[in-house]
């Protein structure tokens, strides 16, 4: 790599822009054709996402296994969708790089090895827009630097743009993970003193740890100035800056001096996302623009996957600064096995170049040695040749460096250029390959459903189906009246647990001695005897009351217990009866007996289903009514506090005027403290009563419909099974209608993934993006 | 010696019986040539400061219309109560000790060794039960719905269960637990005595005490079903239900909830229809638990004595050469004071036929 010496400087210069205008230009013409390209991929994709479509259909059929398998085969297809989504975003992300109208160029390498200082040289610049000094760590944000010779010389012109708040706090809280790895902080949280003292005070409890050390410095940083330098500029809308003195506020760390000079630090490139500094480089080379990265040894939280992202999606070609101090170290060798790892499928021999830079004076004879090290160890990047000398340069001389290094890079990344950019092509072309053998994979699976329609075997099907009724059916009930039979001897916890409230606060139902003094005292036709029968009265009335209440209670357990016996057979006759007679109430409220007796109406159209009907009248009027057992056994232990019976108690006792309330009140609780214990004693086997009923009553139900074989006229014994099956082939018309509706359903969902599948095959074989060999 | 370890729920009134007990055991022993005091001050201390709670308990019904409540102080630590058997005109003879110590201690495993020690020590175990908590809310298991809770029933079954070795095969070296008279006794039986025998409230004619003893027949069924668990237990083992009238006039009426420390407290009242001298203080049944015992003692005594083993100072206590005469009529006067049946009584098991 050399520069012709018998063609002028400027002839070199003018020939170098022509080349990059026409470069540029076919490259765009390339996107173009990409873009035409992507059309196609983006029809494929939303021939998958026309799947979703099928959905609607598929939730109208109401075979559950049926309706499974067309949801299964929807299912399918969709990641396939989102496949060919992220193939279509790698496209534009390759549209794009090919549209630019630019060269771009990275600098990279490690902190202080002059990579600003190359760029101060290229563009012409200071150490006020590219600071770059010698002692410190100075860029503090990532700068491009654009070539623009239409800028008078000496003339600049920053656009700074900042980052937002959510950019901001995943770097910060990288940092406050760091040291805290349950915290995490929002925007607000960084003008509170107490998080950085908390911080702080994590990280003194351990001294020692480097990197919460080193997240701390940062942190601090942040903390200290961001009220003052740092919030109003987060998430602020892009700045304009002529003025050099300005622009170094925004781009650097500090100004360069030692902190005994008084070094005047910057905070403010904490909040820049980026500044494009536009100027007129020292030497015209046409639309090329220069990205400076943050060197790789600085300790901000993700520096090193910042600038590999920079290079892959913003840049062209590469630049590796390095300031030897000796050969290659590890840290050299670390930064190009990463650009090895990194772009695997981008040959670095065509875009990635090293420059040595040479500090006259200083590390004259490492610079070359390094050079030459690189060259001997046969590392695949541009520049390496055999006159190792091109890769060393001062970068601190303008001349030097774009005669040595800056127009033979030009010329070889010139000379690559079509190569590049087709690097890019055959990867799209190499992941539509795989996409495609994915694709195509996923539709051979989604195969052909199986069909289910009608066929001349329906009243076959309609007896089939009622035995399969018969089986379901008698397995419910068979369930419920194991269920039953459990509980039989167990106390009906409804009416137990009623009854138990009741008679835990029988107490509360003897009027207070104030009460009955009072009712004494106002009614002067009352003797002291009267009193205690009317509190005798009420006590018996309230009581009783409570206990007639007791019937809603069992009721209700029997529309419940009615309800669980019908459902059992519900689910595989509603479709025989009309849906309107079950009414759209919520499930406590049903009374599925309603539909039952429907059901009656419809199918008592036949002898031979007498014992369906037999069993179905039975449930309907079945009813369990405990009011007079239960009024009977309370009433008999209310002899003793009812005047009227034989069983009366009364106290030996004589009340008095003035005392009567409190007399009473005690002698009546006396009483009732007998009532209750022996209503708790007798009662004990009646609260065994529900549940015995509601077993004879399923076992009744059950029995019936499953073992009540008949004989018929010829004495040939007829099964309860074949009866069903009778009882369904009879009603095959209603199962055929809305066998046919399902039909029509799944023929319609078949027809259209049908359609779909050859839509999608197609556009499949259609596909743009092909490796050459790949038909 | 003599050991009776009593068990129960706390403040199911233990001390109480005890002082019951020890008042009335002395008439109900006349004739079987035996006599039983107190012998170290701390017992008749004891005893006479539980029967004055009582007496003074029952002085508030001289008020008419009084209600009372019930909530003995629960027993703090294991408390000794140390008696002196007689025979007529010698000396002390043997000692009789009774073991009543905190309920919570069958629950608490740090305490489960000293329970076992105990256990295995005893010739005797009272199990005491508080019968208004076992017998009142009666639910369909047969007994009240606060039995469980305040007896700890579930723990004394479990207690033995896990913790007593009834099989020669157990592992870790704890005595076998055999020859031994359990007693069930429900405490505070009055107002269901009273019940059964006043007509004019028991319109169904019900045999309340019969039912306390089916209602401790259910509730420590499987506890019942322990002491017969093994041919060895099911040989050795005597169970019986002897239900005591812990003061007589006190009738319990109803629970109601005490508003501070949320406890359920019984109420009591003076009982209606009662003859005048089963007012006021008046127990009964009380010397049972005592007779029983006794009687169970003698009877092994005779069974040694058959086998050549004199196990117990009881064999020469008749010294001289009528000794086995006097025996016979101590067991003999034992044997018609012992009550087997009615009011609840019942024996469950007694396979030495030392009761029956």
């Amino acid at each position: 790599m050399s520069v012709d010496t018998t063609v002028s400087n400027e002839q070199i210069l003018f020939s170098i822009r022509s080349k990059i205008d026409e470069i540029l230009s076919k490259r765009q013409k390339k996107a173009e054709e990409l873009r035409a390209k992507r059309e196609k991929v983006f029809e494929l994709g939303k021939a998958f996402t026309d799947a979703k479509s099928l959905y609607d259909i598929a939730s109208q059929i109401e075979d559950d296994e049926q309706s499974e398998l067309c949801f299964e085969k929807i299912d399918a297809l969709t990641p396939n969708g989102k496949d060919v989504q992220n193939f279509i975003s790698e496209i534009d992300s390759v549209i794009k790089r090919f549209e630019r109208d630019y060269v771009s160029i990275a600098t990279v390498g490690k902190e202080r090895q002059g990579k600003s200082r190359v760029l101060q040289s290229i563009g012409n610049l200071d150490n006020e827009v590219i600071p770059a000094y010698k002692s410190t760590s100075c860029t503090g944000a990532v700068s491009v630097i654009w070539n623009d010779s239409s800028m008078p010389e000496g003339a600049v012109k920053a656009v700074i743009s900042f980052k937002d708040v959510e950019d901001f706090m995943s770097t910060v809280n990288t940092y406050v993970q760091i040291i805290d790895p349950s915290m995490k902080l929002g925007f607000g949280d960084l003008t509170k003193r107490g998080i950085s003292d908390k911080l702080r005070r994590i990280v003194e409890k351990n001294a020692g740890n480097l990197d919460m050390s080193i997240a701390f410095n940062h942190l601090k940083d942040i903390f200290e100035h961001f009220e003052e330098e740092i919030r109003d500029l987060i998430g602020g809308d892009d700045i304009i800056l002529n003025e050099k003195e300005t622009i170094k506020t925004y781009v650097a760390q500090n100004d360069g001096k030692s902190e005994s000079d008084g070094c005047e630090h910057y905070y403010k490139f904490i909040a820049v996302k980026r500044a494009d500094i536009y100027c007129r480089f020292y030497n015209d080379i046409g639309k090329v623009r220069l990205v400076d990265t943050v060197g790789l040894e600085d300790t901000k939280a993700g520096i090193e996957e910042a600038m590999l992202e920079t290079v892959k999606n913003e840049c062209d070609a590469a630049i590796v600064v390095t300031k030897p101090i000796s050969g290659i170290q590890l840290p050299d060798q670390h930064l190009y096995d990463l650009f090895r790892e990194n772009f695997a499928d981008r040959d670095t021999s065509k875009w990635l170049f090293y420059l040595s830079n040479k500090q006259v004076g200083v590390n004259d004879s490492t610079a070359e040695a390094f050079a030459k090290e690189i060259n001997e160890t046969g590392m695949a990047i541009a520049n390496r040749s055999d006159d190792y000398q091109n890769m060393v340069v001062d970068a601190s001389d303008p001349d030097g460096l774009y005669r040595t290094f800056i127009i033979p890079m030009l010329q070889k990344i010139l000379e690559n250029f079509g190569e590049i950019n087709e690097s890019y092509v055959r990867r799209l072309e190499s992941d539509g390959d795989e996409l495609i053998r994915k694709l195509e994979e996923s539709v051979s699976e989604s195969g052909p459903l199986s069909k289910k329609g009608l066929d001349n075997g329906m009243g076959q099907q309609a007896f089939l189906k009622g035995k399969q009724c018969f089986n379901t059916m008698s397995a419910e009930l068979s369930r419920q009246v194991m269920y039953w039979g459990a509980e039989r001897n167990n106390p009906n916890g409804e009416l137990f647990n009623r009854v138990k409230v009741i008679l835990d606060n029988i107490y509360e139902m003897i009027p207070s001695e104030e009460k009955l003094q009072l009712m004494f005292e106002s009614n002067g036709a009352l003797l002291t005897d009267d009193v205690w029968k009317i509190a005798l009265n009420m006590v018996r009335n309230e009581l009783t009351d409570k206990f007639i209440e007791i019937d809603e209670v069992l009721e209700e357990a029997t529309r419940r217990f009615k309800n669980s016996l019908v459902k059992a057979i519900y689910e595989e006759l509603k479709s025989l009866i009309p849906e309107t007679v079950v009414l759209s109430q919520n499930e406590d409220e049903l009374d599925m007996t309603q539909w039952l007796n429907e059901a009656i109406k419809i199918i008592d159209v036949k002898p031979e289903y007498r014992q369906i009907i037999k069993a179905f009248r039975f449930l309907c009027s079945f009813e369990f009514n405990t009011r007079a057992q239960i009024i009977q056994t309370v009433r008999q232990q209310l002899y003793i506090i009812n005047p009227i019976c034989d069983e009366y108690a009364k106290p030996v006792f004589n009340f008095h005027k003035n005392t009567v309330g409190k007399e009473v009140n005690y002698y009546l609780t006396s009483r009732i403290s007998v009532v209750e214990e022996n209503i708790r004693s007798s009662l004990l086997n009646l609260y065994r009563t529900p549940n015995q009923a509601f077993y004879a009553a399923a076992e009744e139900f059950y029995d019936r419909l499953t073992f009540a074989s008949d004989m018929d006229e010829n004495n040939t014994l007829i099964d309860m099974r074949d009866i069903w099956g009778m009882f369904f082939q009879d009603f095959y018309t209603i199962i055929c209608a809305q066998a046919a509706q399902q039909s029509i359903a799944i023929e319609q969902f078949h027809s259209k993934y049908d359609e779909l599948i050859q839509s999608i095959r197609t556009k499949m074989a259609e596909f743009p993006f092909k490796s050459q060999g790949v038909k | 010696m003599i050991n009776i370890l009593m068990l129960g729920g706390r403040r199911c009134g233990k001390t109480t019986v005890l002082a019951s007990m020890c008042n009335s055991i002395n008439q109900a022993l006349t004739g079987a040539n035996l006599r039983i005091e107190p012998s170290d001050e701390n017992t008749r201390r004891r005893l006479s400061a539980a029967q004055s709670v009582i007496e003074n308990k029952l002085g508030e019904f001289k008020v008419p219309l009084t209600r009372i409540k019930m909530d003995d102080s629960p027993t703090a630590a294991e408390t000794r109560y140390s008696f002196s058997v007689f025979s007529e005109g010698r000396k002390p003879f043997e000692t009789l000790n009774i073991c009543d110590f905190p309920g919570e201690w069958i629950t608490d495993a740090a305490k489960a060794q000293k329970v076992r020690d105990y256990i295995a020590g005893c010739q005797v175990i009272i199990i005491a039960v508080d019968t208004p908590y076992m017998f009142s809310n009666l639910t369909d298991k047969g007994f009240g719905a606060y039995h469980e809770e305040y007896n700890k029933t579930r723990e004394i079954t479990n207690f033995f269960k896990n913790s007593i070795s009834a099989q020669h095969s157990s592992k870790d070296g704890s005595q076998l637990f055999k020859d031994k008279l359990i007693l069930f006794v429900p405490l505070k039986c009055e107002r269901y005595y009273h019940l059964t025998k006043i007509k004019e409230l028991n319109t169904n004619n019900r045999d309340y005490m019969n039912e306390i003893a089916e209602a401790v027949k259910k509730s420590y069924g499987e506890l019942l079903d322990f002491f017969k668990s093994t041919p060895e237990l099911a040989a050795s083992c005597t169970v019986a239900v002897t239900p005591i009238l812990s003061a007589g006039g006190v009738d319990f009426v109803k629970f109601q909830k005490d508003e501070e420390t949320g406890r359920l407290v019984a109420v009591y009242q003076e009982p209606e229809y009662l003859k005048a001298d089963e007012c006021g203080y008046s127990p009964k049944f009380c010397e049972q638990p005592m007779v029983y015992t006794l009687l169970y003692i003698m009877q092994r005594i005779i069974r040694a004595n058959v086998n050549k083993q004199h196990t117990s100072a009881f064999s020469t206590m008749f010294g001289g050469k009528n000794s086995a005469v006097q025996i016979a009529v101590t067991v003999n006067t034992l044997t018609k004071r012992v009550k087997r049946f009615g009011d609840g009584y019942c024996i469950i098991q007694d396979p030495t036929h030392s009761i029956s």
